[in-house]
């Protein structure tokens, strides 16, 4: 199974960066426009998530790191972190409503708290299915 | 990083009673302030307003957040704002949100008239 990642810096330019490394990863293997669309969004709106909540009582922001996966039939992306962990913001970029955007457009989510500390989300989208729809 | 960030471009045409922002290339984190001024300082001063996607290839919510935020000062402050729909991938942010029907979306900036 292929198997990429990258760590950078949870700056304002990481959820551009990170998509276009998750999208130039995701064409390699065989993902159609409308998934390329897709893990494109869910990746910016995921580590837009870390850039303005992970770090934000940390002096310096910390680093997010991608990693992306092909098993069988899917292609799976991991954005993590070694923040603070989610919670609530009310003065929130993006409405707070990133993680209904990606459970939205992700075959699945899941939210995971690593034992090591931060956050990690771990979405999947079905190859076949998209080449199945069309 | 070695990867150069899609050209992002926000310009302001301004009648006298009107303005379109035109944005092209990505509208996210990195981007948002510039179209966030650009905005706001014609809220007040024009009756009219227009932001333009037909040049944009990529939105996350932030941006999302930042149209519904000129729409609802819009609404408060009695101009009137409209958006020109984007591609196809621009536009599914507001579909999957439900904000499709809640914005004013026009096919061209001509199609917005100031009130009367």
């Amino acid at each position: 199974m292929t198997v990429e990642s990258w760590t950078f810096p949870a700056a304002l330019e990481a959820p551009g960066v990170a998509r276009r490394l998750a999208r130039s990863f995701a064409a390699k293997h065989g993902a159609d426009g409308a998934t390329l669309a897709a893990i494109a969004l869910c990746v910016s709106e995921a580590v837009a998530n870390v850039v303005v909540h992970a770090y934000r009582e940390s002096k310096q922001p910390g680093d997010v790191e991608i990693e992306a996966r092909r098993p069988d039939g899917y292609l799976c992306v991991y954005v993590r972190d070694r923040g603070q962990g989610m919670s609530p913001r009310i003065d929130s970029p993006g409405l707070g409503i990133g993680l209904t955007v990606i459970a939205q457009s992700a075959t699945s989510l899941e939210v995971r708290r690593p034992p090591l500390g931060g956050t990690e989300l771990a979405m999947r989208f079905d190859l076949t299915q998209a080449a199945a729809t069309g | 990083m070695g990867f150069r960030p899609e050209p992002f471009r926000c310009e302001v045409r301004q009648g006298r009673a009107s303005a379109v922002v035109e944005i092209a290339g990505e509208l996210d984190l990195a981007t948002v302030e510039e179209v966030d001024s650009a905005l706001r300082s014609l809220a007040n001063t024009k009756r009219a307003v227009t932001l333009d996607l037909r040049e944009l290839r990529f939105i996350d919510s932030t941006g999302l957040r930042l149209i519904l935020e000129i729409d609802a000062l819009a609404r408060q402050d009695g101009f009137n704002f409209a958006v020109v729909r984007g591609p196809e991938t621009v536009q599914r942010i507001f579909a999957i949100t439900g904000m499709e029907n809640h914005l004013v979306f026009v096919d061209a900036p001509e199609d917005l008239a100031p009130p009367a």
